[in-house]
Order: C-alpha cells, then structure tokens, then sequence
C-alpha cells in the first residue's frame, strides 16, 4: 500500500487529480469500515493490537494447510496536505481493531430465504438438455429449448 | 399452402432444429441426448431435402441432378414471393 | 467458406406492409448494436481463440446472423 502511495505521489501532492480535490471538499460521508468475520479457530487473529492474514500453502502431499501470519499494523503518516484535501483518508489511519462491535461484519441479510447469492460474482448457469420443443412448434417459437423462449420487446438498448 | 410450400417448409423446420442443435452441442460436445437428437433429425433433414430437390429444383449448388440446363439460376429466389406484384 | 441455400430460414409471406415493423427489423439488424454488425465481428473474432467450443460457437451465430 504504502509504496503504491509513493509511487501516486501523494506524499507530494501531485498525485491527487483536481477532481479529487474537489470533490474531497464537499461534504462526504465516511464510509463504513467493515472488518470480515474472524474464521473460527484463529481467534488470537482478532486481537487488538494486530491485524491476521491468513495464508494457504500447499504441502507436498497435496493438503491445504493453514498458516497464521501476523501483519504488523500500517504506519499511516499525516502530511498536512493530506489532511486538507481529503479528509475521508483520515479515517483509515484509525486501526480498525478500535472500531466498536456494532460496526463489525455481520452476514449479509437476504431479501427472501434462497436469494443468497456471493456479492460482486459474476457467473453464467450452464444450460441442460431437459425438455425441448417439437420441431414445429420450435419454428413457431424460435428456439429449440423453452427455457430460451423469452419476450422480445424490440427496445434494443434499456438503459435510455 | 401449395406442395412446394410444404415441402420447403418440412425442410426449413429440419435446418432450423439442426441448427439450435448445433449451437448447443457447440458448448456441450459430449452431451449424448442432443448427438442423438442431431443424428435423428439428419437424416429426416436428408429425406425431406431429398423430396424437394427432386420435384422443384435444386437448394444447394451440389444438388445438380446431371441435366441438361443448369436450373440453379431459375426462379423463385427466395425472397421472391408469389403475391408481390 | 460459406455456402449459400437457395431457401429462407422461416417462410414469409408479407400481406399488409406495416413500416413500424420494419423500422423495428431494420434496426435490429443494422442499426447500433445490429446483428449484421455483430455477426462480422463475430466472424473475425475466432481466429484469436483459445478453445474450439467458443470458435464453434462464434461461427454459427455468426454464420446465422449474417444474411437476411
């Protein structure tokens, strides 16, 4: 992180576009900082001192093993111009272990019980080969399979 | 609907199940239902064509019968439709 | 290559010209995001790739969407 940070050049200033600045001054809101749940078992990851990160080599013989490996908490520095243009960055310099319970990770709640789909996944289900329609009414239809036999609206582009 | 339009129509049905066939065994190769519904409707597709051909002329270029007169170039093309002007 | 069959894919018989309709087809098939459109690219974008199913795939779609 920190060396991503040298080479944007915030540390001097020109790394931060005008647009930024700009919209740093306007009033925003601090986003939440959420920490993910702890996995059961490396409770001493949870301490308030460190952050954990959890590392999966593989052995020889094939087994995932899991491995603790402690990171030492990021040294966030404050140069003042940071400070003046954007001040949501301040926040991150608050090690999360501080935060209170309540904004802790909790499981996502689903809209109703089945809809709980991974966010930010994209995945296409695979098509079978379960009923089909007759070759006439196929022609009719204009696809083979019924779970393909969609409306056509003719709009083209949805979004306008 | 006269004979040449049924018959026509037969074989359009066989193209168009062959051809969504085709486009599902692209992505299942090894599915063992759509080879054999493939295979099935080959060889009505090659009767139906068959039974076309031999009456109102060729579909394909290589359906030349041997004659004497080349009647690929004959009428109707397809977009030629009897109740135009 | 290609070969050309002297038939149409669905049979049409047009009684009452409807030009709605036809703004509608039109569009579909040249206008932005058209199928004739699609379907060049398609065509030209088999030669890159990694797996034959999807080659598979892009020539037939293509090969369908390409003429009227």
């Amino acid at each position: 992180m920190e060396a991503y940070r040298n080479q944007m050049g915030f540390y001097n200033g020109k790394g931060v576009p005008e647009s930024w600045r700009r919209i740093s001054q306007s009033p925003v809101k601090t986003p939440e900082i959420i920490r993910p749940p702890v996995t059961p078992g490396y409770e001493e990851c949870d301490s308030e001192e460190r952050d954990c990160q959890m590392e999966m080599p593989m052995s020889p013989m094939g087994e995932i093993s899991m491995r603790v490996i402690p990171i030492p908490p990021m040294e966030m520095e404050k140069p003042a111009h940071l400070m003046r243009t954007m001040p949501e960055m301040e926040n991150l310099a608050q090690p999360m272990d501080t935060l209170p319970d309540e904004r802790r990770a909790s499981p996502p709640d689903c809209a109703f019980p089945g809809a709980c789909i991974t966010l930010a996944m994209a995945y296409v289900p695979m098509q079978q080969w379960d009923a089909i329609y007759e070759a006439d009414q196929a022609m009719e239809r204009g696809t083979l399979f019924p779970d393909l036999d969609l409306p056509f609206f003719g709009k083209g582009d949805c979004i306008r | 609907m006269n004979q040449r339009e049924i018959l026509l129509k037969r074989v359009q049905i066989c193209d168009f199940v062959l051809n969504d066939t085709a486009l599902f065994l692209d992505t299942h190769p090894t599915d063992p239902m759509a080879l054999g519904y493939y295979k099935k409707y080959l060889t009505i597709r090659e009767k139906a064509s068959k039974e076309f051909v031999e009456k109102y002329g060729p579909l394909v270029r290589s359906d030349y019968a041997g004659g004497p007169r080349w009647d690929w170039v004959d009428e109707p093309w397809p977009w030629q439709n009897k109740k135009e002007a | 290559m290609w070969s050309y069959e002297k038939k149409l894919q669905y049979p049409i018989n047009i009684k009452n010209s409807n030009p709605k309709m036809a703004m509608i087809i039109m569009t579909q098939l040249g206008g932005p995001d058209g199928e004739t459109g699609a379907s060049m690219r398609y065509l030209n974008q088999r030669y890159s790739c990694p797996f034959g199913e999807i080659t598979g795939v892009l020539t037939d779609i293509g090969t369908e969407e390409l003429v009227p």
